[in-house]
């Protein structure tokens, strides 16, 4: 029988002699790698889960959103495809308001208008009491959803008022297929039918709301494929679905948000991996001797290497294991978290594509951060044995120069491995994957050297502090602060570790604060807080008469003419091959422009010439961010479309118009005339004193009911939850680090337990308590997690900060409450942390340690 | 056969430089058992660590054998100790971790032959801890330890057996026995053996006495 080599009984029988050690190490790992797999497993349950249920999450075989009114050659088509047994329908959905006998206050609503007798062609509407749509949906009904009832202090049976008309909810509308592949999510849902919509007069030419064409094919009919080749024809412009894939819009949706939170547990795992690279660095000071001996019976380096490159190894995949174990039950978490918005999938469980990956990464990662600590064991003299002053002996310049190349060496494959990770897990295109990559790791090294610098400056500080004030502290804190700085107890890396895990989460919980706080109670002055949408022609004047009426106004209400109009050509060049990327792809699709006579007052032109009167030729003002991306100089010729229109014109110049205007909304303004003829729809907005909106809202729906009133504050009540549902997910994954940072505390308590054994020891024979012996530790995690914290939160503050003023370009206030509550419980997690793994030594004897002395 | 001239070794702490040892010239031809002796930091135990590769000179060259190791690299030197050099330690120095047969086994492994158990036994056997080879160097007591690294130090047939206080922390009795084994096996094996110690009577059985003080040989 052939014996495994001396060397991994070696690393095996290592790993077994210190099982508490190894367990933290394994542990620190498998927070990271629970995490990362969790996320990736979940979002792989989602997109089968998409994939799966395309037909029912579509309510169809094929899905065509359309971005403007349909051309003659465009209902042609369809009749085509009719005519060739294609069945399909119609689905609109729009933003109004609605209200109620009880509560006059109009609310806004989303409302989908569909035909109940064909509607959905694939999986099901539930309604409350439960019914059939068609059985229930007429021009004169509707089904609503539960938060709409409750609003507007509402009953199944009772009435609402939609666009004027009186309508009776039918039934309560507990679910529909399409709604996650449907356009708007924005308020309480009102289904009603095609009917009850042309009843309302919501829809006019030209007007904002969402069209969905729904297809079903039938057996003996064109394929899939064909029928999809037609519409792509007829509607160049369209977004067509079909069930062989997934929403495009949902899975970039998926994809960005998986790429987001794997880079968050990525940092889990690194903070994990840095654990152990203390822990493998602290195991081989203990095994010094082991080494040398080693290489004084002859073994080279790369044979040493080799032990402890197989222990890490083991302890990656050990973390690697049980991280996935773990991350089955992140996965199954999630649902919890965004199962308001979105269908769960129904059957989680262990996924091997996603496992095996995180324990790649995991062994990778281990891998990565241990290498420059294994590497060091080259340096390991075998004249250590005999003389450790051999091995202190301050090296030469030459090797002293040698060593820190080797060092940066380590360090630098360190972050490109680092890098390449990163972008794996992105798993977009190369390029961007590759870029992510470089971000990542770059950003990483800034900020693991600023942490480590502020860290380093706290623990000197602390060392300074107490050695000024000395005997005038509590004995209890003079010793704590003193254990911190004991051989082989790490604390700069637990500082590094568990306040990075602060500052990552602390950071998200600041931004998502701050930027609703912003939002909330500073638009800025001059911004309109009411908007009006959907104002058809004829009361144009009528509802500037009615504004201005009103008391409470604080600014001269605006109103816009918006066309929708697709640009196709620059300087003879195709939209199409100019190689728009990401965000500057919306020049794709058709795009809301207007027109003005003379240049608004707060818009500066920066190139080019404003037009005088009306000018023969239309002429276009392009934004100083459309000219950007679409490489605009005045002078340019642009082409445009609109339905089936082409529109020639000359760029005449480039603006910049501040933020808070309306018209900034507008990225192309033409001069007056070139839109005639153009289906138009005017928008409005005002700025009105909070307290008189309500009154203002109703005034204008009594009077005017097809225009949507929107109230800035109920926006953003609708856009805090959704930003408060996303700050949840993303602080849930973020706040694995602190897990992982914890586990170093632990990790590194239990690596100098040798020494904590012997200190209770020699305080306990000089008269110590058990009691007076917990306080010195608890006040030794105290401190450590206290200055965790405050380095978290104190670069928390710093980071949002940055981010707010300088990207964001809010207003910051210092959140003094979280600040303290992180540095609180952060202190509190250390305490924890701390005891959990050294309880045991409390309770030595001191004769049975002194006896082996 | 063992060659040394003009052996330096300084150590540079950053504040102070000790020299160790101060030109040492010495030749110890095959076969011959060399005792060094000498006062408490005289530089014993470096000479016989540089004598092994274990440590570089500051000056000075070492060849064993007729092989040249003093510009050779750290993984060079460690296949010269692993062919050529066995050692026994005052402390035993045992792997912790293996069994006491493991550790007899463990020079052969490092050089790549890991088949040899036959020899590693009958070492075991020829020390008397044919019946404790399984037991790790915890369970064993000082003496046993000192047996099993003897039987490692002798298990690839090293020309040079290199001993530092062998029986340094050893009471009388076992540190005859160990003694007895050490010359034993050195006569059967025909090794040189350079020992470092501070027993006269041991030094008296030696070929040779080499005297150092304060870093030279005298």
């Amino acid at each position: 029988m052939t014996r495994p080599p001396a060397t991994f009984k070696i690393a095996w029988r290592d790993l077994r002699s210190s099982p508490a050690k190894f367990l933290f190490v394994i542990l620190a790992v498998a927070v990271g790698v629970g995490a990362l797999t969790g996320v990736r497993s979940f979002s792989r349950a989602f997109h089968t889960l998409l994939v799966q249920q395309a037909r029912s999450l579509m309510a169809a075989d094929l899905s065509l959103r359309v971005f403007g009114q349909s051309t003659p050659q465009q209902n042609a088509a369809i009749a085509g495809l009719e005519q060739h047994g294609v069945r399909d329908t119609s689905v609109t959905e729009t933003l109004t308001m609605a209200n109620t006998a009880a509560v006059p206050e109009p609310m806004l609503v989303s409302v989908k208008a569909i035909d109940p007798a064909v509607y959905p062609f694939y999986g099901e509407v539930r309604l409350d009491p439960p019914a059939a749509l068609h059985a229930v949906l007429d021009s004169r009904s509707a089904a609503v959803s539960d938060d709409l009832l409750f609003r507007l202090k509402t009953r199944v049976g009772g009435n609402l008022r939609l666009g004027g008309q009186d309508f009776r909810i039918a039934a309560l509308l507990v679910s529909e297929p399409d709604r996650l592949t449907g356009s708007i999510n924005i308020g309480p849902r009102v289904m009603i039918s095609r009917q009850g919509l042309e009843r309302t007069g919501l829809i006019s030419l030209g007007s904002r709301a969402a069209e969905r064409y729904l297809f079903l094919l039938r057996p003996g009919g064109p394929d899939v494929q064909q029928v999809r080749n037609t519409l792509k024809r007829a509607f160049p412009e369209g977004l067509i679905a079909d069930y062989r894939e997934t929403h495009p819009i949902v899975t970039r949706g998926l994809e960005r948000s998986t790429t987001f939170l794997s880079l968050i547990s990525l940092i889990a795992l690194i903070v994990g991996a840095l654990g152990v690279a203390t822990a493998m660095h602290a195991h081989l000071q203990q095994k010094m001797d082991t080494i040398a001996i080693l290489k004084c019976l002859g073994a080279r380096s790369a044979q040493v290497l080799r032990i402890y490159l197989a222990q890490t190894l083991a302890l990656g995949l050990a973390g690697g294991v049980l991280g996935v174990a773990f991350g089955v039950v992140v996965q199954r978490a999630f649902p919890a978290l965004i199962g308001r918005f979105f269908p769960v999938p129904t059957h989680m469980g262990l996924d091997l594509v996603p496992a095996a990956q995180g324990m790649a990464i995991g062994v990778l990662t281990t891998l990565l951060f241990t290498l420059p600590t294994l590497l060091g064991i080259r340096e390991i003299r075998p004249a250590v044995i005999f003389r450790r002053e051999m091995s202190e002996a301050r090296p030469d310049w030459l090797r002293r120069w040698s060593r820190s190349r080797q060092a940066l060496g380590a360090a630098a494959v360190l972050l490109f491995g680092i890098g390449l990770i990163a972008a794996w897990l992105a798993g977009t295109t190369l390029h961007d994957s590759l870029r992510i990559g470089a971000y990542f790791a770059g950003g990483l090294l800034v900020s693991l050297l600023a942490i480590a610098a502020v860290a380093w400056l706290l623990l000197r500080g602390l060392r300074l502090l107490v050695r000024a004030w000395g005997r005038a502290l509590p004995v209890a804190l003079r010793q704590g602060v003193a254990n911190l700085y004991r051989p082989g107890n790490h604390a700069q890396t637990v500082l590094v570790t568990l306040g990075t895990g602060v500052m990552f989460t602390l950071t998200v919980y600041l931004v998502q604060h701050a930027v609703l706080a912003d939002m909330m109670q500073n638009a800025p002055p001059g911004m309109a807080n009411v908007f009006m949408l959907d104002i058809p022609g004829a009361q144009r004047q009528a509802l500037l008469d009615l504004l201005k009426s009103r008391k409470g106004i604080e600014s001269a209400p605006e109103i816009l003419s918006s066309v929708a109009v697709r640009l196709t050509s620059v300087n003879g060049v195709p939209v199409e091959k100019m190689g728009l990327q990401e965000w500057g792809r919306r020049f794709l699709r058709t795009r809301s422009v207007t027109t003005a006579l003379a240049r608004p007052r707060e818009t500066e032109i920066l190139s080019g010439a404003w037009w005088q009167g009306h000018p023969e030729m239309p002429q276009v003002c392009a934004s100083e961010e459309a000219a950007r991306i679409l490489h605009l100089k005045a002078g340019m010729d642009l082409e445009w479309t609109a339905g089936g229109r082409m529109l020639h014109s000359n760029l005449a110049c480039i603006q910049r118009t501040d933020s808070v205007r309306m018209t900034a909304r507008f990225e192309f303004i033409f001069s007056p005339g070139s839109l005639d003829g153009f289906p138009a729809i005017l928008y409005g907005s005002v700025r009105v004193k909070p307290r008189d909106v309500a009154a203002m809202q109703r005034a204008i729906y009594e009077k005017m009911p097809t225009i949507t009133v929107i109230n800035m504050a109920d926006v953003l009540e609708i856009v805090q939850q959704v930003v408060d549902q996303i700050a949840l997910v993303v602080r849930f994954v973020s706040a694995f680090t602190i897990v992982a940072g914890a586990i170093i505390l632990a990790s590194s308590v239990a690596g100098t337990r040798f020494g904590r054994v012997r200190e209770v020891v020699i305080l306990k024979t000089l008269g110590a308590t058990r009691r007076r012996v917990a306080g010195i530790f608890s006040m030794e995690f105290l401190v450590l997690g206290g200055a965790a914290g405050l380095l978290g939160s104190a670069l928390a503050t710093g980071f949002t900060a940055l981010v707010v003023k300088r990207l964001l370009k809010a207003d910051f206030h210092l959140d003094p409450v979280a600040d303290l509550f992180a540095i609180a419980l952060t202190a509190l997690v250390a305490v924890a942390a701390g005891w959990l793994a050294s309880y045991r030594i409390l309770g030595q004897k001191p004769l049975e340690v002194l006896r082996d002395e | 056969m063992i060659q040394a001239h003009g052996l330096t070794k300084t150590i540079d702490t950053g504040i102070h430089r000790v020299d160790i040892l101060k030109g040492v010239d010495l030749e110890i031809p095959r076969g011959q058992f060399a005792a060094i002796m000498g006062p408490s930091g005289s530089g014993k135990s470096t000479l016989l660590g540089l004598l092994a590769g274990l440590d570089t000179p500051t000056a000075g060259t070492i060849s064993l054998d007729g092989q040249e190791i003093t510009g050779l690299k750290e993984d060079e030197l460690a296949l010269v100790r692993g062919r050529k050099i066995g050692f026994v330690f005052q402390s035993y120095h045992l792997i912790s971790t293996l069994t006491a047969e493991e550790n007899v086994l463990l020079p052969l492994e490092l050089i790549g032959n890991g088949g040899s158990d036959g020899r590693a036994r009958e070492l075991l056997d020829r020390v008397g801890l044919a019946d404790r080879r399984d037991h790790y160097p915890v369970q064993l007591s000082g003496g046993e330890q000192q047996r099993v690294a003897l039987a490692r130090a002798f298990m690839v047939r090293p020309p040079i057996l290199l001993a530092d206080e062998p029986t340094g922390n050893l009471d009388s009795e076992n540190g005859r026995l160990v003694l007895d084994l050490l010359l034993s096996l050195n006569r059967q094996e025909g090794t040189t053996l350079v020992l470092v110690t501070h027993d006269q009577e041991l030094a008296d059985v030696a070929d040779r006495r080499i005297l150092l003080r304060d870093g030279r040989i005298v």
